[in-house]
Protein backbone atom coordinates (compact mmCIF):
# COMPACT_ATOMS: atom_id res chain seq x y z
CA UNK A 1 0.00 0.00 0.00
CA UNK A 2 1.36 3.46 -1.37
CA UNK A 3 1.74 6.22 1.38
CA UNK A 4 -1.13 8.31 -0.16
CA UNK A 5 -3.25 5.33 -0.46
CA UNK A 6 -2.20 4.54 3.71
CA UNK A 7 -3.17 8.50 4.91
CA UNK A 8 -6.48 8.21 2.96
CA UNK A 9 -7.44 4.71 4.65
CA UNK A 10 -6.41 6.15 7.92
CA UNK A 11 -8.06 9.30 7.83
CA UNK A 12 -11.52 7.38 6.78
CA UNK A 13 -10.90 5.32 10.18
CA UNK A 14 -10.17 8.38 11.97
CA UNK A 15 -13.96 9.81 10.70
CA UNK A 16 -16.11 6.81 11.64
CA UNK A 17 -14.55 6.75 14.72
CA UNK A 18 -15.01 10.08 15.27
CA UNK A 19 -18.02 10.10 14.35
CA UNK A 20 -19.03 6.50 16.42
CA UNK A 21 -16.95 7.42 19.66
CA UNK A 22 -17.21 11.26 19.85
CA UNK A 23 -19.70 13.60 18.50
CA UNK A 24 -20.70 13.75 15.10
CA UNK A 25 -19.95 17.28 14.14
CA UNK A 26 -16.31 17.01 15.39
CA UNK A 27 -16.11 14.02 12.46
CA UNK A 28 -17.61 16.20 9.83
CA UNK A 29 -15.12 19.04 10.93
CA UNK A 30 -12.20 16.40 9.71
CA UNK A 31 -14.39 15.78 6.90
CA UNK A 32 -14.66 18.49 5.35
CA UNK A 33 -10.81 19.74 6.17
CA UNK A 34 -9.71 15.94 4.81
CA UNK A 35 -11.02 16.68 1.65
CA UNK A 36 -10.68 20.23 0.46
CA UNK A 37 -6.94 20.34 1.81
CA UNK A 38 -6.15 16.73 0.32
CA UNK A 39 -7.71 17.99 -3.20
CA UNK A 40 -5.62 21.27 -3.06
CA UNK A 41 -2.59 19.00 -1.69
CA UNK A 42 -2.86 16.46 -4.80
CA UNK A 43 -3.41 19.46 -7.12
CA UNK A 44 -0.42 20.79 -6.00
CA UNK A 45 1.67 17.69 -6.06
CA UNK A 46 0.64 17.10 -9.71
CA UNK A 47 1.89 20.37 -10.81
CA UNK A 48 4.97 20.65 -9.06
CA UNK A 49 6.19 16.89 -10.06
CA UNK A 50 6.23 18.22 -14.04
CA UNK A 51 9.78 19.29 -14.85
CA UNK A 52 9.97 23.21 -14.44
CA UNK A 53 7.77 22.73 -11.73
CA UNK A 54 4.41 24.99 -11.06
CA UNK A 55 5.76 28.14 -13.12
CA UNK A 56 4.93 26.83 -17.06
CA UNK A 57 7.36 29.67 -17.87
CA UNK A 58 10.50 27.23 -16.61
CA UNK A 59 8.85 24.01 -18.58
CA UNK A 60 9.84 22.84 -22.04
CA UNK A 61 7.55 24.17 -24.58
CA UNK A 62 4.21 21.32 -25.03
CA UNK A 63 5.18 18.72 -26.78
CA UNK A 64 5.70 14.76 -26.92
CA UNK A 65 8.75 15.32 -25.01
CA UNK A 66 7.66 18.20 -22.60
CA UNK A 67 6.85 16.26 -19.64
CA UNK A 68 3.07 16.91 -19.89
CA UNK A 69 0.37 14.68 -20.68
CA UNK B 1 -0.50 40.75 -29.68
CA UNK B 2 -2.89 39.28 -27.32
CA UNK B 3 -2.06 40.34 -23.31
CA UNK B 4 -0.72 36.91 -21.16
CA UNK B 5 -0.66 36.50 -18.21
CA UNK B 6 2.99 36.96 -16.31
CA UNK B 7 2.65 33.68 -14.54
CA UNK B 8 0.72 30.98 -13.69
CA UNK B 9 0.17 31.75 -10.48
CA UNK B 10 -1.39 35.43 -11.45
CA UNK B 11 -3.89 33.34 -13.59
CA UNK B 12 -4.63 31.27 -11.20
CA UNK B 13 -4.93 33.43 -8.37
CA UNK B 14 -7.34 36.29 -10.71
CA UNK B 15 -9.47 32.87 -10.98
CA UNK B 16 -9.87 31.95 -7.31
CA UNK B 17 -10.34 36.09 -6.54
CA UNK B 18 -13.03 36.24 -9.20
CA UNK B 19 -14.52 32.78 -7.68
CA UNK B 20 -14.36 33.89 -4.08
CA UNK B 21 -16.64 36.91 -3.35
CA UNK B 22 -19.44 38.14 -1.15
CA UNK B 23 -21.46 34.66 -1.18
CA UNK B 24 -18.78 32.73 0.04
CA UNK B 25 -19.23 34.77 3.42
CA UNK B 26 -22.32 34.97 3.22
CA UNK B 27 -24.32 32.40 1.35
CA UNK B 28 -22.22 28.79 1.76
CA UNK B 29 -22.73 28.72 5.71
CA UNK B 30 -25.90 29.48 5.56
CA UNK B 31 -26.95 27.41 2.92
CA UNK B 32 -25.04 24.21 4.27
CA UNK B 33 -27.32 25.43 7.63
CA UNK B 34 -30.21 25.14 5.96
CA UNK B 35 -29.28 22.04 4.15
CA UNK B 36 -28.71 19.12 6.74
CA UNK B 37 -25.44 20.88 8.01
CA UNK B 38 -22.36 18.69 7.80
CA UNK B 39 -24.20 16.33 5.88
CA UNK B 40 -24.45 19.03 3.39
CA UNK B 41 -21.10 19.23 2.55
CA UNK B 42 -21.21 15.35 0.59
CA UNK B 43 -23.80 16.48 -1.99
CA UNK B 44 -21.55 19.90 -2.07
CA UNK B 45 -18.32 17.86 -2.54
CA UNK B 46 -20.21 15.59 -4.98
CA UNK B 47 -21.90 18.67 -6.69
CA UNK B 48 -17.77 20.28 -6.91
CA UNK B 49 -16.33 17.07 -8.43
CA UNK B 50 -19.38 16.28 -10.70
CA UNK B 51 -20.20 19.55 -12.24
CA UNK B 52 -18.40 22.36 -10.63
CA UNK B 53 -14.80 21.45 -12.02
CA UNK B 54 -15.82 20.04 -15.27
CA UNK B 55 -17.65 23.29 -16.06
CA UNK B 56 -14.65 25.59 -15.02
CA UNK B 57 -12.47 23.18 -17.42
CA UNK B 58 -14.96 23.27 -19.93
CA UNK B 59 -14.46 27.48 -19.46
CA UNK B 60 -10.91 27.23 -19.17
CA UNK B 61 -10.66 24.94 -22.42
CA UNK B 62 -12.76 26.72 -24.78
CA UNK B 63 -10.98 30.33 -24.01
CA UNK B 64 -7.79 28.46 -24.19
CA UNK B 65 -8.17 26.68 -27.80
CA UNK B 66 -10.33 29.86 -29.13
CA UNK B 67 -8.00 32.72 -27.70
CA UNK B 68 -10.93 35.01 -27.53
CA UNK B 69 -13.35 36.22 -24.82
CA UNK B 70 -17.00 34.38 -24.61
CA UNK B 71 -18.82 35.69 -27.70
CA UNK B 72 -15.37 35.41 -30.44
CA UNK B 73 -15.33 31.87 -28.82
CA UNK B 74 -18.60 31.33 -28.84
CA UNK B 75 -18.44 32.60 -32.74
CA UNK B 76 -15.70 30.58 -33.54
CA UNK B 77 -17.59 27.52 -32.58
CA UNK B 78 -20.53 28.62 -34.96
CA UNK B 79 -21.14 32.52 -35.96
CA UNK B 80 -24.86 31.63 -35.12
CA UNK B 81 -24.27 30.83 -31.50
CA UNK B 82 -22.07 34.36 -30.63
CA UNK B 83 -25.10 35.84 -28.86
CA UNK B 84 -25.08 33.22 -26.02
CA UNK B 85 -21.74 34.59 -25.48
CA UNK B 86 -22.64 38.61 -25.36
CA UNK B 87 -25.84 37.40 -22.98
CA UNK B 88 -23.21 35.87 -21.09
CA UNK B 89 -21.15 39.61 -20.84
CA UNK B 90 -24.74 41.13 -20.22
CA UNK B 91 -25.55 38.82 -17.42
CA UNK B 92 -21.55 39.30 -15.89
CA UNK B 93 -22.50 43.76 -16.59
CA UNK B 94 -25.92 43.68 -14.90
CA UNK B 95 -24.75 41.83 -11.82
CA UNK B 96 -21.47 44.07 -11.29
CA UNK B 97 -23.67 47.38 -11.37
CA UNK B 98 -25.55 46.13 -8.39
CA UNK B 99 -22.16 44.01 -7.13
CA UNK B 100 -20.27 47.13 -6.67
CA UNK B 101 -22.97 48.98 -5.19
CA UNK B 102 -22.76 46.17 -2.55
CA UNK B 103 -19.81 47.33 -1.99
CA UNK B 104 -19.61 51.16 -1.85
CA UNK B 105 -22.01 49.95 1.01
CA UNK B 106 -18.72 48.01 2.74
CA UNK B 107 -16.94 51.53 2.05
CA UNK B 108 -19.23 53.28 4.25
CA UNK B 109 -19.59 50.46 6.61
CA UNK B 110 -15.55 50.11 6.93
CA UNK B 111 -15.51 53.89 7.11
CA UNK B 112 -18.50 53.53 10.07
CA UNK B 113 -16.24 50.71 11.50
CA UNK B 114 -13.55 53.30 12.95
CA UNK B 115 -16.16 54.97 15.80
CA UNK B 116 -18.95 51.64 15.41
CA UNK B 117 -21.81 54.61 13.87
CA UNK B 118 -24.50 51.86 14.19
CA UNK B 119 -24.89 51.93 17.80
CA UNK B 120 -27.34 49.42 19.68
CA UNK B 121 -29.97 49.42 16.98
CA UNK B 122 -28.11 48.10 14.11
CA UNK B 123 -31.09 46.94 11.72
CA UNK B 124 -32.77 50.14 12.17
CA UNK B 125 -29.03 51.88 11.56
CA UNK B 126 -28.69 49.70 8.24
CA UNK B 127 -32.44 49.93 6.30
CA UNK B 128 -33.41 53.86 7.76
CA UNK B 129 -30.13 55.28 8.83
CA UNK B 130 -28.11 53.88 6.22
CA UNK B 131 -30.23 52.81 3.13
CA UNK B 132 -32.96 55.17 3.90
CA UNK B 133 -34.85 52.61 2.73
CA UNK B 134 -38.52 53.94 1.11
CA UNK B 135 -41.54 51.76 1.19
CA UNK B 136 -41.71 50.10 -1.42
CA UNK B 137 -40.52 49.33 -4.71
CA UNK B 138 -42.75 52.42 -6.36
CA UNK B 139 -41.79 54.55 -3.98
CA UNK B 140 -37.81 55.06 -6.07
CA UNK B 141 -37.17 58.27 -3.81
CA UNK B 142 -33.65 60.25 -4.26
CA UNK B 143 -30.37 59.02 -4.73
CA UNK B 144 -28.32 58.65 -1.36
CA UNK B 145 -25.20 60.58 -1.63
CA UNK B 146 -22.99 58.97 0.73
CA UNK B 147 -23.80 55.42 -1.08
CA UNK B 148 -23.35 57.24 -4.75
CA UNK B 149 -20.09 58.18 -2.86
CA UNK B 150 -18.96 54.48 -2.29
CA UNK B 151 -20.54 53.30 -5.74
CA UNK B 152 -17.93 56.26 -7.47
CA UNK B 153 -15.31 54.80 -5.01
CA UNK B 154 -15.82 50.98 -6.07
CA UNK B 155 -15.41 52.17 -9.71
CA UNK B 156 -12.37 53.78 -9.30
CA UNK B 157 -11.14 50.38 -7.77
CA UNK B 158 -12.15 48.56 -10.57
CA UNK B 159 -10.68 50.71 -13.28
CA UNK B 160 -7.16 51.11 -11.58
CA UNK B 161 -7.39 47.14 -10.85
CA UNK B 162 -7.71 46.77 -14.74
CA UNK B 163 -6.38 49.52 -15.92
CA UNK B 164 -3.43 47.52 -17.89
CA UNK B 165 -5.34 44.12 -18.04
CA UNK B 166 -3.91 41.14 -16.90
CA UNK B 167 -0.67 42.95 -16.40
CA UNK B 168 -2.28 45.02 -13.51
CA UNK B 169 -4.96 42.34 -12.29
CA UNK B 170 -1.87 40.13 -12.00
CA UNK B 171 0.09 42.51 -9.94
CA UNK B 172 -3.60 43.36 -7.77
CA UNK B 173 -4.57 39.65 -6.92
CA UNK B 174 -1.11 39.20 -4.93
CA UNK B 175 -2.77 41.62 -2.44
CA UNK B 176 -6.63 41.05 -3.29
CA UNK B 177 -6.79 36.81 -2.82
CA UNK B 178 -4.50 36.65 0.20
CA UNK B 179 -5.76 39.50 2.31
CA UNK B 180 -9.63 38.21 2.40
CA UNK B 181 -7.91 34.88 3.43
CA UNK B 182 -5.83 36.19 5.88
CA UNK B 183 -8.83 38.27 7.56
CA UNK B 184 -10.63 35.47 7.42
CA UNK B 185 -8.39 33.32 9.50
CA UNK B 186 -8.35 35.93 11.72
CA UNK B 187 -11.89 36.09 12.01
CA UNK B 188 -12.51 32.61 12.48
CA UNK B 189 -9.68 32.14 15.26
CA UNK B 190 -11.08 35.22 17.10
CA UNK B 191 -14.57 33.59 16.41
CA UNK B 192 -13.90 30.30 18.07
CA UNK B 193 -12.42 31.96 20.95
CA UNK B 194 -15.50 33.80 22.02
CA UNK B 195 -18.06 32.31 24.65
CA UNK B 196 -21.09 29.91 22.70
CA UNK B 197 -19.09 29.62 19.68
CA UNK B 198 -19.15 25.91 20.18
CA UNK B 199 -22.67 25.86 20.18
CA UNK B 200 -22.49 27.97 16.46
CA UNK B 201 -19.91 25.49 15.05
CA UNK B 202 -22.16 22.64 16.14
CA UNK B 203 -25.02 24.17 14.23
CA UNK B 204 -23.13 24.66 11.42
CA UNK B 205 -21.38 21.20 11.08
CA UNK B 206 -23.94 18.81 12.82
CA UNK B 207 -25.13 16.48 10.25
CA UNK B 208 -28.70 15.29 9.36
CA UNK B 209 -27.93 12.62 6.95
CA UNK B 210 -32.14 12.18 6.08
CA UNK B 211 -31.89 15.31 4.40
CA UNK B 212 -29.30 13.60 1.91
CA UNK B 213 -32.88 12.09 0.58
CA UNK B 214 -34.29 14.82 -0.19
CA UNK B 215 -33.65 16.29 -4.19
CA UNK B 216 -34.13 20.18 -2.61
CA UNK B 217 -30.36 19.81 -0.78
CA UNK B 218 -28.76 18.03 -3.82
CA UNK B 219 -30.00 20.85 -5.76
CA UNK B 220 -28.97 23.55 -3.35
CA UNK B 221 -25.45 22.25 -3.48
CA UNK B 222 -25.45 22.20 -7.05
CA UNK B 223 -26.81 25.68 -7.39
CA UNK B 224 -23.89 26.83 -4.41
CA UNK B 225 -21.72 25.37 -6.54
CA UNK B 226 -22.89 26.92 -9.75
CA UNK B 227 -23.67 30.36 -8.68
CA UNK B 228 -20.00 30.20 -6.18
CA UNK B 229 -17.64 29.68 -8.86
CA UNK B 230 -18.14 32.09 -11.32
CA UNK B 231 -19.28 30.15 -14.40
CA UNK B 232 -21.63 31.29 -17.09
CA UNK B 233 -20.18 34.78 -17.34
CA UNK B 234 -17.65 34.54 -19.63
CA UNK B 235 -14.92 35.93 -17.10
CA UNK B 236 -13.55 32.29 -17.11
CA UNK B 237 -13.00 31.85 -20.90
CA UNK B 238 -11.29 35.60 -20.85
CA UNK B 239 -8.67 34.94 -18.08
CA UNK B 240 -7.99 31.81 -20.34
CA UNK B 241 -8.01 33.31 -23.64
CA UNK B 242 -4.80 35.25 -21.98
CA UNK B 243 -3.13 32.17 -20.73
CA UNK B 244 0.34 30.77 -22.81
CA UNK B 245 -0.28 27.98 -25.06
CA UNK B 246 1.31 25.32 -22.70
CA UNK B 247 -0.71 25.84 -20.09
CA UNK B 248 -2.29 23.21 -17.65
CA UNK B 249 -5.85 24.06 -17.76
CA UNK B 250 -7.52 20.40 -15.97
CA UNK B 251 -5.14 20.98 -12.94
CA UNK B 252 -5.76 25.08 -12.69
CA UNK B 253 -9.36 24.20 -12.69
CA UNK B 254 -9.14 21.85 -9.52
CA UNK B 255 -6.76 24.37 -7.93
CA UNK B 256 -9.81 27.01 -8.18
CA UNK B 257 -12.39 24.82 -7.60
CA UNK B 258 -10.70 23.06 -4.10
CA UNK B 259 -9.78 26.91 -3.09
CA UNK B 260 -13.03 28.37 -3.92
CA UNK B 261 -14.86 25.49 -1.82
CA UNK B 262 -11.91 25.56 1.19
CA UNK B 263 -13.00 29.53 1.43
CA UNK B 264 -16.59 28.74 1.75
CA UNK B 265 -15.80 26.29 4.55
CA UNK B 266 -13.73 28.25 6.42
CA UNK B 267 -16.03 31.39 6.08
CA UNK B 268 -18.55 29.25 8.26
CA UNK B 269 -16.27 29.00 10.84
CA UNK B 270 -16.14 32.42 11.09
CA UNK B 271 -19.86 32.85 10.61
CA UNK B 272 -21.20 30.58 13.10
CA UNK B 273 -18.83 30.95 15.90
CA UNK B 274 -19.64 34.59 15.55
CA UNK B 275 -23.19 33.83 15.24
CA UNK B 276 -23.01 31.36 18.79
CA UNK B 277 -21.65 34.19 20.62
CA UNK B 278 -24.34 36.49 19.59
CA UNK B 279 -26.92 33.75 20.53
CA UNK B 280 -25.29 33.41 23.93
CA UNK B 281 -25.51 36.71 24.47
CA UNK B 282 -28.67 37.80 23.55
CA UNK B 283 -29.97 34.40 25.31
CA UNK B 284 -31.73 33.01 21.98
CA UNK B 285 -30.79 29.78 20.38
CA UNK B 286 -28.79 29.71 17.26
CA UNK B 287 -31.67 29.19 15.31
CA UNK B 288 -33.00 32.54 15.70
CA UNK B 289 -29.97 34.63 15.06
CA UNK B 290 -28.94 32.85 11.90
CA UNK B 291 -29.00 34.45 9.17
CA UNK B 292 -27.55 35.01 5.49
CA UNK B 293 -27.10 37.54 2.99
CA UNK B 294 -26.69 41.04 3.37
CA UNK B 295 -28.72 40.55 6.12
CA UNK B 296 -25.56 38.49 7.95
CA UNK B 297 -22.71 41.42 6.90
CA UNK B 298 -24.90 44.70 7.94
CA UNK B 299 -26.66 43.44 10.75
CA UNK B 300 -25.74 40.33 12.29
CA UNK B 301 -22.31 40.63 12.15
CA UNK B 302 -22.32 44.96 13.24
CA UNK B 303 -24.10 43.58 15.97
CA UNK B 304 -21.53 41.12 17.05
CA UNK B 305 -18.95 43.81 16.75
CA UNK B 306 -20.67 45.44 19.55
CA UNK B 307 -21.00 42.73 21.63
CA UNK B 308 -16.81 42.07 21.32
CA UNK B 309 -15.10 42.35 24.59
CA UNK B 310 -12.49 44.83 23.34
CA UNK B 311 -10.98 45.64 19.77
CA UNK B 312 -14.48 46.03 18.44
CA UNK B 313 -13.38 48.44 16.10
CA UNK B 314 -10.70 46.56 15.20
CA UNK B 315 -12.95 43.55 14.63
CA UNK B 316 -14.73 45.81 12.24
CA UNK B 317 -12.65 47.33 10.03
CA UNK B 318 -11.23 43.73 9.65
CA UNK B 319 -14.42 42.48 8.71
CA UNK B 320 -15.35 45.25 6.45
CA UNK B 321 -11.99 44.83 4.22
CA UNK B 322 -12.65 41.73 4.21
CA UNK B 323 -15.67 42.01 2.50
CA UNK B 324 -14.13 44.53 0.25
CA UNK B 325 -11.16 42.34 -1.07
CA UNK B 326 -13.14 39.23 -1.07
CA UNK B 327 -15.22 41.55 -3.52
CA UNK B 328 -13.10 43.61 -5.33
CA UNK B 329 -11.78 40.61 -7.78
CA UNK B 330 -14.86 39.65 -8.47
CA UNK B 331 -16.32 42.72 -9.57
CA UNK B 332 -13.21 43.31 -11.80
CA UNK B 333 -13.28 39.93 -12.89
CA UNK B 334 -16.50 40.59 -14.25
CA UNK B 335 -15.65 43.75 -15.60
CA UNK B 336 -12.46 42.23 -17.55
CA UNK B 337 -15.10 39.89 -19.47
CA UNK B 338 -17.03 42.25 -20.56
CA UNK B 339 -13.90 44.39 -21.53
CA UNK B 340 -12.57 41.49 -23.15
CA UNK B 341 -15.58 41.15 -25.28
CA UNK B 342 -15.39 44.77 -26.36
CA UNK B 343 -12.23 44.75 -27.27
CA UNK B 344 -12.21 41.91 -29.35
CA UNK B 345 -15.67 42.71 -31.26
CA UNK B 346 -14.86 45.87 -32.01
CA UNK B 347 -11.30 46.21 -31.88
CA UNK B 348 -11.33 49.49 -29.57
CA UNK B 349 -8.08 49.92 -27.61
CA UNK B 350 -8.02 48.95 -23.79
CA UNK B 351 -7.97 52.29 -22.14
CA UNK B 352 -10.86 53.32 -24.36
CA UNK B 353 -12.89 50.25 -23.38
CA UNK B 354 -11.96 50.43 -19.72
CA UNK B 355 -13.15 53.93 -19.26
CA UNK B 356 -16.77 53.02 -20.91
CA UNK B 357 -17.19 50.29 -19.48
CA UNK B 358 -16.82 51.92 -16.25
CA UNK B 359 -18.84 55.36 -17.13
CA UNK B 360 -21.94 52.66 -18.02
CA UNK B 361 -21.21 50.41 -15.06
CA UNK B 362 -21.17 53.83 -12.72
CA UNK B 363 -24.07 54.98 -14.65
CA UNK B 364 -26.32 52.05 -14.27
CA UNK B 365 -25.54 51.46 -10.67
CA UNK B 366 -27.62 54.95 -9.77
CA UNK B 367 -30.29 53.28 -9.65
CA UNK B 368 -29.68 51.41 -6.83
CA UNK B 369 -28.37 53.69 -4.99
CA UNK B 370 -31.90 55.25 -4.84
CA UNK B 371 -34.08 54.58 -1.58
CA UNK B 372 -35.72 51.79 -3.47
CA UNK B 373 -32.66 50.33 -4.90
CA UNK B 374 -32.37 47.34 -2.10
CA UNK B 375 -35.82 46.11 -3.53
CA UNK B 376 -34.75 46.40 -6.98
CA UNK B 377 -31.40 44.95 -6.44
CA UNK B 378 -33.10 41.83 -4.70
CA UNK B 379 -35.14 41.46 -7.34
CA UNK B 380 -32.86 41.86 -10.57
CA UNK B 381 -30.57 39.41 -8.47
CA UNK B 382 -33.04 36.68 -8.41
CA UNK B 383 -33.94 36.91 -12.01
CA UNK B 384 -30.30 37.48 -13.38
CA UNK B 385 -28.96 34.47 -11.09
CA UNK B 386 -32.19 31.92 -11.27
CA UNK B 387 -32.64 32.60 -14.90
CA UNK B 388 -29.97 34.27 -16.98
CA UNK B 389 -27.25 32.76 -15.25
CA UNK B 390 -28.47 28.71 -15.24
CA UNK B 391 -29.70 29.75 -18.67
CA UNK B 392 -26.16 30.48 -20.04
CA UNK B 393 -24.72 27.43 -18.39
CA UNK B 394 -27.09 25.08 -20.03
CA UNK B 395 -26.58 26.58 -23.37
CA UNK B 396 -22.49 26.37 -22.77
CA UNK B 397 -22.81 22.22 -22.01
CA UNK B 398 -25.28 22.22 -25.04
CA UNK B 399 -22.89 23.75 -27.44
CA UNK B 400 -19.43 22.08 -25.74
CA UNK B 401 -21.15 19.07 -25.68
CA UNK B 402 -23.31 18.80 -29.21
CA UNK B 403 -22.03 21.50 -31.00
CA UNK B 404 -18.45 21.37 -30.75
CA UNK B 405 -18.53 18.35 -29.59
CA UNK B 406 -17.28 17.54 -26.00
CA UNK B 407 -14.75 15.06 -26.64
CA UNK B 408 -12.89 17.90 -29.19
CA UNK B 409 -12.64 20.20 -26.51
CA UNK B 410 -11.57 16.83 -23.81
CA UNK B 411 -8.85 16.25 -25.98
CA UNK B 412 -7.54 19.45 -26.46
CA UNK B 413 -7.47 20.11 -22.89
CA UNK B 414 -5.59 16.52 -22.32
CA UNK B 415 -2.76 17.44 -24.87
CA UNK B 416 -1.86 20.31 -22.46
CA UNK B 417 -2.72 19.29 -19.14
CA UNK B 418 -0.92 17.99 -15.79
CA UNK B 419 -3.86 15.29 -15.96
CA UNK B 420 -5.99 13.73 -18.55
CA UNK B 421 -9.70 13.93 -18.41
CA UNK B 422 -11.70 10.67 -19.61
CA UNK B 423 -15.01 9.96 -20.72
CA UNK B 424 -16.98 10.80 -17.03
CA UNK B 425 -16.62 14.83 -18.24
CA UNK B 426 -18.20 14.52 -21.30
CA UNK B 427 -20.83 12.63 -19.41
CA UNK B 428 -21.02 15.74 -16.93
CA UNK B 429 -20.93 18.29 -19.82
CA UNK B 430 -23.59 16.21 -21.72
CA UNK B 431 -25.79 14.83 -19.16
CA UNK B 432 -25.48 15.42 -15.53
CA UNK B 433 -24.93 19.03 -15.24
CA UNK B 434 -27.06 20.11 -18.16
CA UNK B 435 -30.05 18.04 -16.29
CA UNK B 436 -29.54 19.36 -13.37
CA UNK B 437 -29.52 23.27 -14.61
CA UNK B 438 -32.78 21.92 -16.41
CA UNK B 439 -34.12 21.15 -13.51
CA UNK B 440 -33.41 23.89 -11.42
CA UNK B 441 -34.67 26.41 -14.01
CA UNK B 442 -37.99 24.58 -14.63
CA UNK B 443 -38.02 24.33 -10.76
CA UNK B 444 -37.16 28.21 -10.50
CA UNK B 445 -39.80 29.14 -13.27
CA UNK B 446 -42.91 27.06 -11.58
CA UNK B 447 -41.59 28.60 -8.08
CA UNK B 448 -42.60 32.23 -9.86
CA UNK B 449 -45.36 31.36 -11.39
CA UNK B 450 -47.09 30.36 -8.59
CA UNK B 451 -46.01 33.68 -6.78
CA UNK B 452 -44.11 36.88 -7.60
CA UNK B 453 -40.41 37.10 -6.10
CA UNK B 454 -40.72 38.82 -2.51
CA UNK B 455 -44.25 40.03 -3.83
CA UNK B 456 -42.91 42.85 -6.11
CA UNK B 457 -44.06 43.28 -9.49
CA UNK B 458 -43.13 40.32 -12.20
CA UNK B 459 -42.00 42.73 -14.86
CA UNK B 460 -39.34 44.06 -13.67
CA UNK B 461 -37.00 41.28 -13.62
CA UNK B 462 -38.36 39.46 -16.82
CA UNK B 463 -37.89 42.85 -18.66
CA UNK B 464 -34.31 43.02 -17.92
CA UNK B 465 -33.76 38.94 -18.53
CA UNK B 466 -35.60 39.92 -22.16
CA UNK B 467 -33.60 43.38 -22.17
CA UNK B 468 -30.65 41.98 -22.24
CA UNK B 469 -31.39 38.66 -24.96
CA UNK B 470 -32.19 41.54 -27.41
CA UNK B 471 -29.34 43.91 -26.65
CA UNK B 472 -27.08 40.43 -27.42
CA UNK B 473 -28.90 39.99 -30.70
CA UNK B 474 -28.50 43.74 -31.44
CA UNK B 475 -24.82 43.39 -30.91
CA UNK B 476 -24.41 40.68 -33.09
CA UNK B 477 -26.76 41.61 -35.89
CA UNK B 478 -24.46 45.14 -35.61
CA UNK B 479 -21.41 45.87 -37.90
CA UNK B 480 -18.88 42.90 -36.99
CA UNK B 481 -15.20 42.24 -36.58
CA UNK B 482 -14.74 38.75 -38.53
CA UNK B 483 -13.66 36.27 -36.35
CA UNK B 484 -12.53 33.63 -38.83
Amino acid sequence: MSIRNFLIMAILALIVLLYIFAEPWIAMLLFGFAVLVGGLIWSFYVAVRVPGGFDEKARPQASKDSGLS
Amino acid sequence: MRERWDSRSAFVLAAIGSAIGLGNVWRFPFIAYQNGGGAFLIPYFVAMITAGIPLLILEFGLGHKMVGSAPFSFAKIGKKYEWVGWFALLMAFGIVTYYAVIMGWCFGYLYHSFTLAWGQDVSNFFYQDFLKRSSGINEIGGINVHILVGLALTWIAIYFCIIKGVKSVGKVVLITVPLPWLCLVILALRGITLPGALDGIKYYLTPNFSTLASPRVWLAAYSQIFFSLSIGFGIMIAYASYLPRNSDINNNAVITGFSNCLTSYIAGFAVFSSLGYLAQMTKQSVAEVATGGPGLAFVAYPTIINLLPFGAAIFGIIFFLMLLTLGIDSAFSLVEAAVAGGMDRWGIPRRVTNVSICVFGFLGGLIYTTKAGLYILDVVDHFLSNFGLVLVGLLECILIGYILKSKTLREYVNSISEFRLGKAWDFSIKILTPTVLIILLVFNLIERIRTPYGGYPVWIGWTVLLGFLVIAWLIVNLGRRDVD
